[in-house]
């Protein structure tokens, strides 16, 4: 044992001094796939004590002794090799990089890397090859299916924002995505949506997805992608790490390393992945055939030729009154993504440098570049060392140019948007015949129907647009300032200046016009223009220490300063009423004058920090961080807050060595607790005074009015006794491997509670206000992640992976504030989501239908005087929650000699969702459901009516037929408020998200032609999705309400995602 | 190397303690806004947010619940409105803004201009939050007064009920006409005032007007006071209106900027059979005022009638929109709380019930001529001598106090159009004139001018919506508010 202790000793110091040997054998290790070589890989003589490590350049010399001498290489991320010496005196080496080995070295807070065994918590690690095997333009879309505890969803367009959540939505109000870093460095994340473009209206009209900037890295930059789930794991990052943190490092080049220069690209083609089903049976009418209605209320569809749509000049068009086929399908086209990526690398005796450069272009499905994106980076990066001094550096640049269709609904200033023009067809009209938007029949003019647009104009005529320049890096130097001790200093910054513009076409009809007679609402026209740059300062100073007490106990520790500030500025200005058409700029003034606004948005953070880790022999580690923050945000008495967290790992297996056996390879057990405090947002203590501006029905009223101007107290109350909001998580883990690793799992259950959060709470409006920043709250998430990885099948040629990642995440409000039972997430029409005390966070609440209470007749519908179910208007119902059962990620990958296939599967079981595409199509008669009893009479079924004798109410048998004619009425929300609940739709999908075969060309091919490596790749991204049968109209994961808290509760007329088909090439040179 | 570490936590000392708070102490107060404002930016703000939501919602439900406008059968905003199927989740935006936008704002302006001396703000806010209150409370039936808008103290404050509530605001109404001699003394607000431009006699006969309005909804118990307040004949003679809209984006009239500006179509708010039938019956021209002719009739060769309207509520039919006639609702129009016109109806009312038939008849005459000429133009020349002349359709007739009301009120629910729609609304309430139709606009036995219950109505057959429920936004989270009541229900000043 204590020889064993001793070389585990001497393996830590990466001692290079050997004892007594016979001959010295050198040589190179080199990386299997790129030949670069690999320094401090670990070099031991089996069986013995001696070991030693490569330098800069690969090479070892190692001194062996007896018969038949067998070295062992170890290095971390690659296959371990034992190679019989013989009476070779030179042993050169490639090692093949291993993907099973995943997590062997975490990145923890602050950058710093630990070995995996030693962490407490569930710390997932991914590798660049599996972000990029899809090529994916952005990271985080790459990690779809891959860990546990993770759900990564994509709003769908090009360039749209990626939805990360970790453990379950824990915040009421928003920030529930992780804080992104980035080689240490915290980033920005901010989310471009229509709240940037001026708009006061709601997410759901105009909507605009722009992405956030979590998704603006260079996926081929990536060395590897840690996602640090609990507080634990997070309290050193403090406020912001609440829900997570993705820890992105990226490449860098070794020292003494050659010049290498890779190069991938990539082409895919996509094409719309699902459009609304409709109904085949009815064609347009509303009730009766009607040649202006935009919806399929009308007769049965029978084939013969008729006029349809306007007549121009006395003449109509004809064609047969007959179902079209594909008709929204056909209106998209497709789209495609092109990347290329090229890195250079290389690395002197002191300093290695690392460029790259990569241009990612998108164009949607949408017909035109209405829908597009395309975004350039560039990256330089580099470390030198002299002695005891090190510098880490890095400048990224990113330009990035959008454009994007509006989602959602339209407005009277803007004109229509795409989607809900695109369902208002009916479904004997080919909506392709309208691409020729000018055309006579086609135009403003004369469009078919006076209550929809041609969807052709809307791409065409309206538009908004992005540019985005942002500028990213750090500075760290470090000096061992004494033996084991550094002192490091790191500069972090992050800016970037966005500027968005969007535009509506100016609308008027020609007067004696179809659309003109008919009263259609001319649009006025819009411009705005929105400036904002954001900037990050965030300085780290810290003393970092790693020392070995004695045999037994490793003690390391940091202690440091941090400084962080974030500012914002934003000038927003917009035109609403254009004078002059095609126009679009702030000085096309007709009645209207511009309105502008501009913020500014400053907030400052202070903290110290500590961090001790603990190591008993090798096989028991403690790790406790503490940490007190200053924020600015808070009032001055509660500013300053402490909090900490600490875990411990045992390895078992190395704990009792006689557990370790062919079936048993490893056992780990992991405990951690941890809290993590969180600050408000800017200036929430006091209560300002700001522009009236009272909000009507629709729109609202700007003072100044007659040159008066007007202030009013804001309505919601601040809170000068705001205090941090606290999360506290503990969590339990396994990590096992067994059958010579064949088979691994990793096992954690943690239990997070989140309270006092800082949100504009709702109050009694009599009081005076509408809200108060208040502390609320108490919500809990607990839940299982696993992930179980089997290697089914190992030959020489031939590897079956199979990973699988489970998620289950239960969530509950345990506490609101005061009385309040409820709370308003985020609705549309009469369809809530809201929290409630005792449910999951994110419950769905319909009208509720009225039913008998008791009697022979308790628990039927009562339905009013027309026949439609009776409403109760003291309250609604629930609805479904949006929170899955679970959710199973799937990835399977086949390797044969060159060959290898890969496929992640994501199966989400459970939850529901609000989908505003769905309740459009039943307004318009489009849905299957609205074929129900052929359209024929029918009374609601299992229901009553109530019969008033002397004032006694009874119930009878309903026997008030929905006549055929009303069945428009019957189905619409609006009409029948208890048909809301049919727009709640079932979540569950199983989707089959990357599906990639590549080729690796052998390299005696790859080497005459003098490149070190060459793989061909066959992409397919969400080949196939699967719903359940009541979803028959979009993809659950499309949103237009961005990529927080309120993207839980569904879409309203979201864009279409995508299916794509593609290759892809990577070259080493 | 304790050396280095003392300076470290020296430095980091110094850096906590000192420079921080400096550093830190940026975000105590918002640097976008101000943090404190005068009454003078604070009562116009007060009167927009009265305006916005009481010309904006409630015209609205107004107009709908007193069968001026009816939803067009081929769109669907109103259509919950108008089929009375409202839920305590409607129109609560009315109640938020009231209390948490016009009437704190106004509150705030009587407290800073007590504490400033400038009672001319102290009374126009005073006065306004009377009869921001006296809607909600007609609206709604009961109303936080005495504890309300105290959030610091009471933030779940508790409900008065109507008549308390009317008590209240009596109260207030007295309290604004005692200072305005104090007001009337200081130099006269500018344009901030909307209504009045500072003119304190107007706001002081606004003030006299709203109480004789709320004393008539007992009239058998206040009968003196009211007797007094007509003795001594100080009330408005003009209008207490809001009228500085323009045709412009955000600065318009509210219900047009919402119905016609902000709707991606405006083409919900049709002519009611039950007004549209009552006017041409009587050829008064002010149809022309109230509708659009019918695009239908304006194409050449067409027979269709130049003003067609819609049965109230009856959405479901299936006709083009061309052929009924749209509302007419102007940028520029102006939001009305009280008018001239009005209080003459409410004197001649007064009047009418205190016997005197003559001084009915004068009032009535002179509400219906105001009413005329609210709505008279180089375009639409108006003249309402011919039917206020005897023999004319409107002329006055003396008879039992029941028919002069009647008379009185047929005629103030015609003036209330376009305007006040919400008055015509209290006063069917109050007074059951219009009466209701048995029979529809159509039956031949239809008599003009009679209510007629919504054709898709969700409610009780033959009950008329009473008020609105208690908002969802107040009972979620004030344990005081009262239980819903629900929507037929009468309060105790209606018939």
């Amino acid at each position: 044992m204590k020889k064993v202790l001793s070389s585990l000793f001497l393996l830590l110091l990466l001692c290079t001094s050997v004892i007594a040997q016979d001959r010295t054998v050198t040589g190179t290790i080199k990386g299997k796939d790129d030949g670069v070589p690999l320094p401090g890989v670990s070099v031991r003589v089996k069986g013995t004590s001696s070991g030693t490590q490569t330098g800069a350049n690969g090479q070892y010399s190692i001194r062996v002794s007896g018969a038949a001498p067998v070295l062992v290489f170890t290095y971390v991320g690659y296959t371990s090799q034992e190679v019989s010496v013989g009476s070779r005196s030179v042993v050169n080496v490639s090692l093949a990089a291993d993907a099973t080995q995943l997590g062997e070295v975490v990145v923890t807070a602050l950058g710093l890397s630990r070995q995996e065994k030693t962490i407490g918590y569930a710390a997932s690690t991914v590798k660049a090859e599996e972000v990029t095997a899809a090529r994916n333009s952005n990271v985080m879309t790459g990690l779809q299916g891959k860990v546990a505890g993770v759900n990564i969803s994509n709003a769908g367009a090009p360039g749209a924002s990626t939805k990360v959540v970790i453990r379950g939505v824990s915040s009421f109000s928003g920030g529930n995505n992780p804080l992104y870093v980035i080689d240490g460095v915290p980033s920005n994340n901010t989310t471009m949506n229509n709240a940037f473009t001026g708009s006061t209206e709601s997410q759901f009209s105009r909507s605009v997805d722009f992405g956030n900037q979590g998704n603006d890295f260079n996926p081929e930059d990536v060395e590897s992608v840690t996602v640090l789930k609990g507080a634990s794991a997070t309290a050193l990052y403090g406020s912001r790490a609440a829900h997570g943190v993705i820890m992105i490092t990226t490449k860098r080049a070794k020292q003494n390393q050659k010049l290498n220069v890779t190069y991938t690209g990539s082409a895919n083609f996509s094409n719309v992945l699902r459009v609304p089903q409709t109904q085949n049976v009815f064609g347009q009418g509303w009730p009766f055939f009607d040649l202006m209605e935009n919806g399929s209320w009308g007769p049965k569809l029978d084939g013969v030729e008729r006029e349809w749509g306007t007549e121009v000049d006395g003449v109509s068009q004809k064609k047969p009154f007959a179902y079209v086929k594909n008709n929204i399908r056909d209106f998209y086209e497709s789209g495609y993504d092109v990347q290329n990526a090229i890195t250079l690398s290389g690395g002197g005796e002191n300093n290695s440098l690392f460029f790259s450069y990569s241009n990612a272009t998108q164009d949607g499905v949408v017909p035109t570049d209405a829908d597009h994106f395309s975004r350039n980076n560039f990256s330089l990066r580099g470390t030198s060392t002299y002695g005891k001094f090190k510098a880490d550096y890095s400048l990224n640049y990113i330009r990035r140019d959008m454009k994007a269709v509006f989602a959602g609904q339209g407005t009277s200033d803007g004109g229509a948007t795409l989607y809900q023009e695109l369902i208002q067809i009916p479904v004997d009209i080919p909506i392709s015949g309208f691409k020729d938007y000018n055309a006579v029949y086609n135009n403003i003019d004369n469009y078919f129907t006076p209550y929809a647009d041609n969807p052709y104009y809307t791409i065409n005529e309206n538009g908004t647009r992005l540019q985005d320049d942002r500028v990213f890096g750090k500075l760290e130097l470090s000096y061992e300032v004494l033996k084991n001790t550094r002192l490091i200093g790191r500069l972090g910054g992050d800016f970037n200046n966005t500027k968005i513009q969007d535009h509506g076409a100016v609308v008027r009809y020609t007067p004696g016009s179809f659309s003109d007679i008919n009263g259609k609402a001319p649009v006025v026209g819009r411009y705005g223009e929105n400036f904002r740059k954001d900037g990050q300062i965030d300085v780290n100073l810290l003393m970092q220490g790693d020392y070995k007490l004695n045999d037994d106990i490793r003690l390391g520790g940091v202690a440091g300063f941090n400084y962080n500030q974030r500012r914002y500025d934003l000038l927003n200005s917009y035109l609403s009423g254009l004078s002059i058409p095609n126009w679009y700029s702030l000085q096309n003034k007709s009645t209207s004058e511009p309105i502008s606004e501009s913020i500014l948005n400053l907030r400052r953070l202070m903290a110290v920090y500590g961090n001790i880790d603990f190591g008993f022999r090798d096989y028991w580690f403690v790790n406790v961080s503490l940490r007190n923050d200053w924020s600015s945000t808070l009032p001055q008495n509660n500013r300053s807050y402490f909090y900490w967290g600490a875990n411990t790992a045992l390895v078992l297996t190395d704990m009792f060595k006689d557990w370790q056996s062919e079936n048993l390879n490893y056992l780990k057990v992991r405990a951690a607790w941890g809290q993590t405090g969180n600050d408000a947002a800017p200036y929430r203590i006091g209560t300002s005074f700001i522009p009236s501006r009272p909000p009507l029905g629709f729109g609202d009223i700007y003072a100044p009015l007659n040159g008066v101007p007007a202030l009013t107290e804001s309505n919601n109350k601040g809170n000068n006794n705001l205090k941090p909001e606290i999360t506290t998580e503990w969590e339990l883990g396994l990590d096992s491997r067994f059958l010579n690793n064949r088979i691994g799992l990793d096992v954690s259950y943690y239990n997070r509670k989140t309270k006092d959060q800082i949100i504009r709470a709702s109050v009694a409006p009599e009081a005076g206000y509408t809200t108060q920043t208040l502390n609320i709250g108490n919500i809990q998430n607990k839940g299982i992640e696993a992930r179980l990885t089997l290697v089914p099948v190992k030959t020489d040629n031939f590897q079956w992976d199979l990973a699988t990642t489970f998620t289950k995440n239960e969530s509950e409000v345990l506490k609101l504030y005061g009385d309040a039972q409820e709370l308003l997430i985020e609705n549309a029409y009469s369809v809530d989501y809201v929290a409630r005390v005792g449910a999951p966070l994110g419950i769905f609440r319909v009208p509720k239908i009225r039913r008998v209470e008791e009697g022979e007749h308790a628990g039927k519908i009562i339905v009013g005087t027309n026949g439609y179910e009776a409403i109760d208007p003291n309250g609604k119902e629930d609805y479904g929650t949006s929170n899955p059962d679970f959710v199973l990620g799937f990835n399977n990958s086949f390797r044969y000699k060159n060959f290898s296939l890969s496929a992640v599967i994501d199966w989400r079981k459970g939850g529901q969702f609000y989908s505003y595409t769905k309740q459009l199509n039943a307004f318009v008669g489009n849905t299957m459901q609205t074929t129900y009893n052929d359209r024929q009479p029918f009374v609601v079924p299992n229901s009553v009516k109530a019969v008033v004798v002397n004032g006694v109410t009874t119930y009878v048998e309903n026997n008030i037929p929905i006549p055929t004619t009303s069945m428009y009425s019957y189905w619409y929300g609006n009409t029948n408020q208890a048909r809301y609940r049919d727009y709640v739709l079932d979540r569950d999908f199983v989707k089959l998200r990357e599906l990639v075969f590549t080729y690796s060309v052998p390299k005696t091919f790859t080497s005459k032609l003098k490149l070190s490596s060459v793989d061909l790749s066959l992409i397919g991204r969400n080949l196939l999705m699967f719903t359940p049968k009541s979803n028959t109209f979009v993809d659950p994961e499309g949103t237009n309400y961005g990529n927080d808290i309120a993207s839980e509760f569904g879409e309203f007329a979201a864009g279409p995602t995508m299916r794509s088909i593609g290759a892809s090439i990577r070259v080493g040179f | 190397m304790k050396k280095i570490y003392s300076i470290a936590l020296l430095l980091l000392f110094v850096l906590t303690q000192t420079a921080c708070k400096k550093t830190l102490d940026i975000n105590d107060a918002d640097p976008n806004y101000v943090g404190d404002a005068d009454p003078k930016y604070l009562l116009p703000s007060g009167i927009t947010f009265s305006a916005s939501k009481i010309g904006g919602d409630l015209q609205l439900v107004g107009s709908f619940w007193s069968q001026h406008y009816t939803q067009n059968n081929n769109s669907s905003q109103y259509r919950t409105l108008d089929s009375y199927n409202l839920t305590i989740s409607s129109y609560n935006s009315t109640w938020n803004n009231l209390f948490g936008g016009g009437l704190k704002d106004l509150k705030l302006t009587m407290q800073k201009s007590e504490a400033q001396g400038l009672w001319n703000y102290y009374v126009a806010a005073e006065v306004m939050s009377a009869f921001d209150y006296h809607i909600l409370n007609d609206f709604y039936g009961a109303v936080p007064i005495k504890s309300g808008l105290d959030y610091d103290n009471n933030p779940q404050p508790t409900y008065d009920d109507s008549k308390e509530a009317n008590l209240q605001i009596i109260a207030m109404l007295n309290d604004a006409i005692s200072k305005v001699p104090q007001a009337a003394a200081l130099p006269a607000m500018g344009n901030e005032d909307f209504l009045f431009t500072g003119d304190m006699d107007n706001w002081r006969q606004f003030a006299k007007s709203l109480k004789l309005k709320i004393l008539m909804r007992d009239f058998a118990a206040n009968t003196a006071q009211i007797q007094a307040l007509l003795q001594e004949d100080d009330l408005l003679e003009t209008d207490a209106k809001m009228d500085v809209f323009v045709d412009s984006e955000n600065k318009s009239n509210p219900l047009y900027e919402q119905d016609r500006r902000k709707l991606n179509t405006a083409a919900n708010m049709r002519a009611s059979n039950t007004l549209l039938k009552f006017l041409l019956a009587n050829n008064d021209p002010r149809v022309a005022a109230f509708y659009e002719k019918t695009v239908e009739s304006q194409t050449a060769g067409s027979t269709w009638p130049v003003y067609s309207g819609i049965e109230q509520g009856n959405y479901a039919l299936t006709q083009t929109a061309t052929r009924s006639s749209r509302a007419i609702v102007l940028p520029t129009d102006a939001v009305y709380f009280m008018s001239a016109a009005e209080v003459s109806f409410l004197k001649a009312e007064a009047f009418a019930r205190l016997g005197n038939a003559g001084s009915a008849k004068s009032n009535y005459d002179n509400g219906v001529t105001l009413a005329f000429e609210r709505w008279n133009s180089a375009n639409l020349p108006l003249n309402a001598a011919p039917f206020i002349a005897p023999g004319g359709r409107y002329a006055f007739v003396a008879g039992s106090v029941e028919s002069m009301v009647e008379q009185i009120i047929q005629q103030k629910w015609v003036a209330a159009t376009r305007s006040q729609a919400w008055d015509s609304f209290f006063d069917q309430n109050r007074t059951g004139y219009p009466r209701v139709s048995t029979v529809a606009t159509t039956d031949a036995a239809y008599v003009p001018g009679r209510y007629t219950v919504s054709v898709t109505s969700v409610i009780a057959a033959g009950q008329l919506p009473r008020r609105l429920l208690f908002p969802k936004s107040s009972s979620d989270y004030n344990p005081n508010a009262p239980k819903v009541v629900p929507i037929t229900e009468k309060m105790y000043w209606h018939k």
